[in-house]
């Protein structure tokens, strides 16, 4: 605006005065306007001005952190729209995937992204655990934001679950049954909570709205307030930990070069192609649906989401106190507590640590790889543990003890570490967790490719294609 | 305000806004917890005799399925909950009537009567049950439920006593 007595400056469009407003300074020329733009802007601000160079290595953090924010982001849109064409209500939820399947415009794309994208995030997630668990990440100063980033995986898997509900099939409906009943084996309050995640005695109408607003609202929100934390720690703890290869004994000093262009480009780039991709991802492959929820009839084989299969499979082994309560609090315990009881700085950045934690993660991952299918094939067809101990309450007999008899090699396996390789804390958390989660992958795999039928052992090309 | 040895001004204020904060974060919080944790506790007074089917029409020695819908208004919400068992005639009295639940004890997947297994057989986790409703192989920890009122009315109709857990 021009003012009394100032000479009128040259006049500017509207556009130019427009632009001037949203970005005042214009696009920087130089280094300290690069620096001052990412300090100046809310969203670029959680970037520091500079990073060291070798932290922005693809071979070190696989951009596995930001992809998880990506997907956050477009499930967040995607659901956000999915929202003006739902009710959570049976049987109108189903009739309304329906609809949007044949009758809206690119309503079966947008549904394909959300369901992507969403079953994408979990692999994500857990790859972006495995790589912070083996450069040693989680530890002082980073324990805090290791506990939510854990945290926030729970609330994914809570975001899945709640929405695999939604669409009301039998996939949905079976899946939830059986996910919901785990809780009423929980000691003295099961029944009460079993209720409680119902909204009455078994899977209905009360449920269904119970998921839903949990899915589009609290869980949703929590993970938007912890995800803006978890970044704002990670600038707080020093930004990313320093990579280092096996055999640098020192951490090595990096120049540090600008976030703009160098960081910011690459996440672009990364952004960008993987949204390209799950485009086509989407466009190709359809999200499934079955016919709609019959609480009369369960299917056959009735499937927990895929990313549940392995607590499924031990489901089948354990009574349902152990495999579904006690292993995964015990496993979700171990993960909470890590950075609290291994905690030596020297080899932060080195992924497995040195070369003999490298030989006994592969070593670990071995062992399990041989085991757990051994393991499964023995419990299908010569171990009866209610047989062979008529009588004994199904919790020991189904659960306790074959729980000991197969713990108990671990430990083995775990003390003649320490006496034959005087193995430290960091080397054998390397080997017990490295054990564990192979195991637990196998078991997955089983519970996706290998169950069919009344839950029995198949080759995969054997099984029958699922809803026929 | 004299100066007084008892309490600042300060620790004053710091103790009243403790205070009504604490109060009114009990006042918001009750309410917010007891609304959440409200159907937990709803008790649905669910008590009836219900009607699953001609006595004749249940063959005698074969488990025959059946199943009923329990609708519940509340509001404008209508919650339809289904129940399904086997009812197993030993003999032509009607006394001698064995009616299961066909809801299994393991994770409540419904269980299905095959005839060539002599048992009742679980789709979700291979559990086997014998024709009496007890568990033969597989993870159920308890024997089917068993509907143990049951009635034949004048018209031969068979009813079962349903009463919700
Ligand atoms: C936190 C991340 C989220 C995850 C992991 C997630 C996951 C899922 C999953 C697995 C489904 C089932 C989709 C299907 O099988 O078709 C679903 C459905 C749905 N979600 Fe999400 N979701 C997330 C965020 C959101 C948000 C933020 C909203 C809206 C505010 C939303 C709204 C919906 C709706 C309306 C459906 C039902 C539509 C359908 O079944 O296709 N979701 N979500
Ligand atoms: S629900 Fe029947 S065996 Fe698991």
């Amino acid at each position: 605006m021009t003012e009394e007595g100032n000479p009128a400056p040259a006049p500017r469009s509207m556009f130019d005065r427009m632009r001037e407003r949203l970005v005042p300074d214009g696009l920087p020329e130089d280094d300290r306007g690069r620096i001052r733009m990412v300090v100046n802007s809310l969203v670029l601000h959680l970037h520091p001005a500079k990073v060291p160079e070798r932290t922005l290595r693809w071979t070190y953090s696989w951009g596995l952190g930001g992809l998880s924010a990506v997907l956050m982001m477009l499930l967040g849109v995607t659901g956000i729209i999915l929202l003006n064409n739902y009710t959570p209500a049976v049987p109108q939820a189903y009739l309304d995937i329906l609809e949007l399947r044949s009758n809206v415009w690119f309503g079966e794309l947008i549904r394909n992204l959300h369901h992507w994208s969403a079953n994408l995030l979990i692999i994500v997630a857990v790859l972006h655990l495995v790589r912070v668990f083996l450069t040693g990440a989680y530890r002082p100063p980073r324990e805090l934001n290791w506990l939510i980033g854990a945290g926030m995986l729970v609330l994914v898997l809570a975001a899945n679950f709640t929405g695999y509900l939604l669409p009301w099939d039998q996939l949905a409906f079976w899946a939830i049954t059986v996910g919901t009943s785990i809780l009423s084996y929980v000691p003295l309050a099961g029944e009460w909570l079993s209720r409680l995640a119902l909204g009455g005695p078994e899977v209905g109408g009360n449920t269904l709205l119970n998921f839903y607003s949990m899915h589009i609202s609290f869980i949703p929100l929590l993970i938007f307030a912890l995800m803006s934390y978890h970044f704002w720690r990670v600038r707080k703890d020093g930004g990313l930990t320093m990579p280092r290869g096996l055999d640098e004994a020192e951490p090595p000093i990096s120049e540090r070069v600008t976030t703009i262009p160098h960081l910011v480009r690459k996440e672009l780039v990364f952004a960008l192609a993987w949204i390209a991709a799950l485009l086509v991802f989407a466009m190709l492959v359809p999200a499934p649906l079955e016919d709609i929820a019959n609480p009369d009839v369960s299917p056959n084989p009735a499937k927990a989401p895929w990313y549940f299969l392995g607590l499924q499979e031990l489901l089948l082994h354990f009574h349902p106190l152990v495999a579904g309560i006690i292993l995964p609090g015990l496993a979700a315990l171990a993960v909470f507590m890590l950075p609290f009881f291994d905690t030596n700085p020297a080899s932060v950045g080195v992924y497995f640590r040195s070369r003999r934690g490298r030989s006994l993660t592969f070593l670990s991952a071995g062992l399990a790889l041989v085991l757990t299918p051994l393991w499964v094939l023995l419990d299908e067809y010569l171990l009866n543990w209610s047989a062979w101990l008529p009588g004994w309450p199904a919790l020991l007999s189904n659960g306790l003890i074959p729980l000991a008899v197969l713990l108990l090699p671990l430990f083995l396996l775990d003390e003649w570490l320490v006496r034959s390789f005087k193995a430290d804390t960091e080397e054998r958390v390397l080997f017990i967790a490295g054990f564990v989660f192979t195991a637990f992958l196998i078991l997955t795999a089983v519970g996706i490719f290998f169950r069919g039928p009344g839950m029995g052992l198949y080759w995969p090309w054997e099984l029958p294609v699922a809803g026929h | 305000m004299t100066s007084s040895n008892r309490m600042s001004r300060r620790d004053f204020i710091k103790v009243t806004i403790g205070a009504i904060g604490g109060v009114m974060g009990v006042l918001l919080g009750v309410p917010v917890v007891g609304y959440l944790l409200q159907p937990a506790f709803r008790k649905q007074a669910a008590e009836a005799w219900i009607p699953i089917g001609k006595l004749e029409a249940f063959t005698i020695g074969i488990p025959s399925p059946f199943s009923f819908t329990r609708t519940k208004v509340n509001g404008w919400e209508r919650t339809a909950t289904s129940y399904g068992g086997f009812v197993l005639r030993r003999s032509e009295d009607p006394k001698e009537i064995l009616i299961l639940s066909s809801r299994c004890t393991h994770l409540s997947c419904r269980v299905n009567w095959n005839e060539a297994a002599q048992g009742y057989l679980c789709p979700c986790h291979d559990a086997k049950f014998s024709i009496e409703g007890e568990v033969l192989s597989g993870p159920p920890p308890e024997p089917l439920e068993r509907y143990n009122e049951f009635k034949v009315d004048e018209d031969g109709n068979l009813l079962i006593f349903f009463e919700e857990a």
